[in-house]
């Protein structure tokens, strides 16, 4: 149903490389019971060889081995050009500090001390990740301002409210008993970094069906619906590359789904429920309210008054009841950012960036 | 119930191996049957290194016998073959050939006492 859906499981990988094989057990079983995907070297070269056919993540490594040592093994991979950062975890020994230094002075980012305690494992990649959804993050503003570079400054204005309500609505989840364990603060930054990118499929929508001032046909309406699926298999390749970052996931997430409705009427799937994830859930009451209040070519604003009673009507068949529950107890809200960010030359907008939200022939904002 | 949950023994803290093993009973009872099968053979080099004069080779080997008991938890095999690895490595070869007889010691007891405890 949902081609992201497989990619949700993908777990990180982690290369192990020690001359003692009861170390690389230990270490296989530890991390295999903690979600990460493992591959094992006994010595730097083999190590080598793995690192770049299975392309780890994480590595970790002993220090003291024949041939290459641990710390010849950091330097070996921070030279290699590489479009993913390896977040490095040694394993020394109490007795041999120098020996810390020098991996850190090689490019490591960490180190354990032998014999490892599997809670220190997990809690130091748990950190390392921390690290790598930041690279993953930089990778995602980047293609943010690629896509703005394209667009008009009425697109940054949408973006900048989207964001806004979804930041609102996330906030007010965070209180409700049934969302405590799903929203939390991470979530609602998530959501606020990730809820512009829903549109970014609209770059490889054709200027004459996107531009096109009128009622879209049918078949141009299809051929529109594609934003979803280019926009997905844009975030696609960025969550194969980093599948550890939160981040890019809700992004896709975002961007794939949030023209599914509750009721299993919207596309590009035609997911119901709670098949939709809650991200795209929001963006999809953010995005219509904006659509809804926000001036057109084709259309005049409707007051904030019109489009919560809109809202309320799609209850159950376009939004997630939940959701409009939050919304009907954050509009005021939803107003005030509506009013804060409407502050622009709209007679200077080139027309073309006003059709972003027109009705849809078959599944109108505004039925 | 599993031979490492029974009553502790010196030669090996059997409970920190099995917190090791993060509760993984057929793991643990995996590696310390590798490791006890393994250890006559283990010293059977080292003596030969020794005697030969090898150091390098004997250190590694000491160091990397230190780190496997250790993450079995075998903690007096750890200390005594670290002992030998840094006799080695200060290339003090009779100070290490001195620590054989108490490695010896140290496996045998932990074989016998790994045998005894599968017996129980």
């Amino acid at each position: 149903m949902s081609f992201s859906s497989n990619l949700t499981h993908m777990k990180p990988r982690v290369l192990v490389v020690d001359d003692d094989p009861f170390t690389v057990e230990l270490l296989e079983n530890a991390l295999w019971q903690f979600g990460y995907e493992v591959e094992t070297a006994t010595n730097g070269a083999e190590a080598i060889e793995r690192y770049r056919k299975f392309g780890p993540r994480f590595l970790v490594s002993d220090v003291e081995m024949p041939e290459m040592s641990g710390v010849e093994l950091c330097r070996a991979i921070r030279k290699r050009a590489s479009c993913q950062y390896t977040y490095v975890i040694l394993l020394t020994s109490h007795s041999d500090p120098d020996a810390v230094d020098e991996g850190l002075n090689a490019g490591a980012d960490d180190y354990i001390c032998k014999p490892f305690r599997p809670e220190e494992l997990r809690l130091r990649l748990e950190s390392g990740k921390r690290l790598l959804q930041l690279e993953g993050r930089d990778m995602m503003i980047f293609s943010l301002a690629k896509l703005a570079e394209s667009r008009s400054e009425e697109t940054g204005l949408h973006l900048e409210r989207i964001r806004e309500y979804c930041r609102i609505l996330s906030l007010d989840l965070m209180t409700q008993p049934k969302f405590e364990h799903v929203v939390d603060a991470q979530f609602v930054e998530l959501i606020y970094q990730t809820s512009p990118l829903h549109d970014i499929g609209k770059v490889g929508t054709p200027d004459a069906i996107l531009m096109k001032p009128g009622k879209l046909t049918a078949e141009e309406f299809e051929i529109m619906k594609r934003h979803t699926i280019i926009g997905g298999d844009t975030l696609r390749a960025s969550v194969e590359a980093y599948p550890e970052a939160k981040f890019l996931m809700m992004a896709l997430d975002i961007a794939l789904k949030h023209h599914e409705r509750w009721d299993g009427s919207g596309y590009p799937f035609g997911l119901r429920g709670g098949e939709i994830p809650l991200a795209a859930r929001i963006v999809a009451v953010a995005d219509v309210y904006d659509a809804l209040t926000s001036k057109r070519s084709y259309k005049e604003a409707q007051n904030h008054e019109m489009a919560c009673d809109i809202i309320r009507q799609g209850r159950g068949s376009h939004f997630d009841p939940s959701l409009v529950e939050s919304f009907n107890r954050c509009e005021l809200d939803f107003k005030e950012v509506s009013e804060r960010f409407s502050i622009h030359p709209k007679s200077a907008i080139p027309a073309p960036a006003l059709l972003e939200e027109r009705p849809e022939p078959s599944l109108s904002i505004v039925d | 119930m599993s031979d490492l949950q029974k009553p502790s023994i010196r030669s090996f803290d059997r409970e920190q191996f099995l917190k090791r093993c993060l509760g993984n009973e057929k793991l643990a009872d995996k590696l310390m049957e590798k490791m006890v099968a393994t250890l006559p053979d283990e010293l059977v080099q080292l003596t030969e290194e020794m005697n030969g004069e090898r150091l390098e080779e004997a250190a590694r080997r000491a160091h990397r016998l230190k780190g496997s008991a250790a993450n079995l938890c075998a903690a007096p095999l750890s200390e005594v073959a670290g002992r030998i690895e840094e006799a080695a490595r200060r290339n003090a070869p009779d100070e290490a050939r001195e620590l054989l007889n108490s490695i010896n010691e140290c496996i045998e007891n932990l074989i016998g006492e790994y045998r005894e405890s599968k017996s129980i």
